[in-house]
């Protein structure tokens, strides 16, 4: 028996050390900042001053918006025959006739329009951006659907001839709750309030510069009215045009090319910040529109990085180059811990931009 | 530059004393060029892995010789062509023209179906004593992925799909002949398998890492251009150093690509390193030949009028634009003497093990 105690007494050991095998390590060990945030807000509708409806606006013609947000402020050179169509470009051109401002038009529940009325500048504030337009009824109807269109330019081809075309883009259309009646000759005013926070914990991450609002409310409007003004990297104040001279010429200051900024300097997240405080490496991104139905529907800014040297990854932006040269940071993250990368190692940088889908 | 010696030579006998024997089949048809010289003996080899979401993934095959025969005639260009193993036709010169529909290269996921993502510069270059090492990025389109809800009718054409099967790089080529698109050199092909079925709308990102090792041989230069031969279009575009010291722009869109090679040997006080962009003190050079089968090797052999001390044998490329370019470089770890009206070999072969 003395002889079998300390075979017992190993075999016990053994069973209390079997627990504390070390877990197999992650099959991926990939370095990555991976961060989405949506584009949401909420609509207010106003008869003769008084706030005849309030809700939550659910609102993006999803596959038209995500694939037009993705071209248009994230431009990337040869991103694929989706981007580069005419049709993806930005802008309106000069010549073209009253279909030079982006509008609001309002339907009763039969779906008549009856009024349509070009936005007011975009009013900016700390959490997002206001569109408004006002209208007079012309007679006793309701709201049942506000909608947002943009212009846009396409072509047209017979007998060896381009003929190019303006046209009216529906980006947004909302459905009131129950429709909100009114009165021949009443004012009206609706206003969409876009915010760029999100009240779903798992995507809210701040990444919304100002800039950010600046370059969105550019992209909405599309149009002569939707000049915005921006803060460049440098500093410098530039102005975001997406008029063009004529309709085969380039807008005249809009993205034209996209980056991924990478750094490790001392920084906190801020909205007002545009620049990264210290850059360590800049590459194109690849630019999806992933145009899934509700609620999925987004825009994604992925790209991999590999350094020659160990990193510690303090800051993750995404800049774009205007038409003049000078470049501007719209999103911008900061971890709440340095993200750790090793020389040779790659490092996954992903932004997400949700918009918020309403067909 | 030249910093750092002895610790190189150090590791460098080490190193070359093990592969001696292992080179010895490599070599055997340099020295029996010249049995009465002695050789500058390199065995460089490239490699390369892939990362699906940092995830390692099979070996993949790569390099055959009907991709190693446009890689010599693109980089080490001679005035003969003398190329062992070449065909004719063989689609291998720079883009040059501007095409941006048909230049660009990519990776293609089989399933269903396949589908491609442009890869996109910089090149990402990591160099140390042991090699190099040279990531190219790519992120595959979550809106191709499967939808395995099968919610979406736009996508339930690819259901069958339940698994990305295999991956491969190509770069589209011209024919020089005709001057038209000859179409894509698969250069690497595989994984056969993604490990990670890909998530429903979740980007992929894959890095493919080509190994360039080697105690001595490679510089930056040549990895840039290697790139450079790889996107073969207006990303290709890669600044590098000239034998002047100058900054230039190695453009596959442009002229500014090699016309001639050269091996140059050189007798003065070097040592290596991966940014070293010319010899020290040349004092020959002469156009190499090129061999593609089994490997990549350019050798030539040369016969002083004098005995001379060789220290040092390089690749260099000369350029559309004039300038000359250093791509391979070696310091030998003692002084060669060579005898006055004795041959003297030098050859530099590099071995893509074709996975």
């Amino acid at each position: 028996m003395k002889r079998l105690l300390p075979v017992v007494g190993a075999l016990l050991l053994l069973a209390l050390l079997l627990p504390l095998r070390p877990t197999p390590a992650p099959r991926s060990a990939q370095p990555k900042v991976k961060v989405g945030a949506f584009v949401e807000g909420r609509i207010y509708v106003f008869v003769d001053g008084e706030l005849r409806y309030s809700g939550r606006m659910h609102s993006f013609v999803w596959e038209f918006a995500t694939r037009e947000l993705a071209a248009r402020v994230f431009p990337v050179p040869w991103t694929g025959e989706w981007a580069d169509q005419l049709l993806m470009a930005w802008g309106v051109s000069d010549d073209s006739q009253g279909l030079r401002a982006a509008t609001m038009s309002l339907k009763d529940t039969g779906g008549s329009a009856w009024g349509s009325a070009a936005l007011d500048p975009p009013a900016f504030a700390e959490s997002g951006f206001s569109v408004s337009a006002s209208f007079t009824a012309p007679y006793d109807t309701n709201i049942s659907v506000v909608e947002i269109h943009h212009p846009g330019t396409d072509v047209s081809y017979g007998d060896s001839t381009v003929y190019p075309y303006v046209f009216h883009e529906l980006m947004v259309r909302d459905f009131m709750g129950s429709p909100v009646p009114v009165a021949s000759g009443s004012r009206v005013t609706v206003t969409y309030d876009f915010t760029f926070t999100s009240d779903q914990p798992e995507l809210r991450y701040e990444i919304f510069t100002y800039n950010w609002y600046r370059m969105f409310a550019a992209w909405l409007y599309n149009a002569e009215n939707g000049k915005v003004y921006v803060t460049t990297t440098d500093g410098s104040q530039a102005l975001v045009d997406p008029t063009r001279p004529t309709w085969n010429s380039a807008a005249r200051n809009v993205p034209v090319d996209t980056y991924i900024v990478v750094g490790d300097g001392q920084t906190v997240f801020s909205k007002s910040v545009y620049r990264v405080a210290r850059e360590v490496a800049r590459a194109r991104p690849e630019v999806f529109y992933d145009s899934r139905p509700p609620p999925a529907g987004s825009v994604v800014v992925s790209r991999a990085f590999v350094f020659d040297r160990d990193v510690n990854v303090t800051e993750v932006a995404v800049y774009v180059k205007l038409t003049d040269g000078r470049e501007v940071m719209l999103l911008y993250y900061v971890p709440d811990e340095p993200v750790a990368v090793k020389a040779g190692q790659p490092f996954t940088v992903t932004f997400r931009v949700y918009l918020v889908p309403g067909l | 530059m030249f910093k750092g010696a002895d610790p190189l030579i150090r590791a460098m006998r080490r190193a070359l004393a093990a592969a001696a024997a292992a080179l010895a089949a490599a070599l055997a048809a340099a020295l029996i060029l010249a049995p009465r010289g002695a050789g500058a003996s390199l065995a460089p080899t490239v490699g390369v892995s892939v990362l699906v979401d940092g995830v390692p993934q099979p070996a993949p095959t790569y390099f055959d010789t009907a991709t190693l025969a446009p890689l010599a005639l693109a980089l080490f260009p001679t005035e003969n062509n003398r190329f062992a193993g070449l065909g004719t036709g063989v689609p291998a010169v720079w883009a040059r023209y501007p095409d941006p529909y048909r230049t660009y290269w990519g990776m293609a996921g089989h399933s269903a179906r396949a589908w491609y993502a442009n890869l996109r510069p910089p090149p990402f270059i990591l160099a140390n004593s042991t090699g190099i090492l040279l990531s190219i990025t790519g992120t595959l389109d979550p809106a191709e992925c499967v939808d395995p809800s099968g919610v979406n009718s736009r996508f339930r054409k690819l259901m069958t799909a339940t698994r990305v099967t295999s991956l491969e790089v190509t770069s589209s080529r011209r024919d020089p002949m005709k001057g038209t698109l000859w179409g894509g050199i698969t250069v690497v092909n595989g994984p056969d398998a993604f490990t990670r079925p890909p998530d429903w709308g979740e980007p992929i990102s894959v890095v493919y890492q080509f190994h360039f090792k080697d105690d001595q041989v490679f510089t930056v230069n040549f990895v840039k251009v290697f790139f450079a031969w790889l996107f073969n279009s207006e990303y290709g575009r890669v600044n590098v150093t000239a034998t002047d010291g100058s900054t230039v722009l190695f453009d596959p869109m442009g002229d500014n690509v090699p016309i001639v090679t050269y091996i140059v040997v050189g007798d003065g006080q070097a040592s290596f390193s991966r940014d070293a962009y010319r010899v020290a003190h040349e004092i020959a050079r002469a156009e190499p030949s090129v061999q593609v089968e089994g490997g990549l090797a350019l050798s030539t052999v040369f016969v002083f009028d004098r005995d001379v001390t060789v220290t040092e044998a390089a690749v260099y490329v000369k350029l559309g634009g004039g300038k000359e370019i250093m791509l391979l470089y070696y310091v030998y770890p003692q002084p060669v003497t060579v005898r006055a009206d004795r041959p003297f070999v030098v050859a530099f072969p590099i071995n893509f093990p074709f996975g």
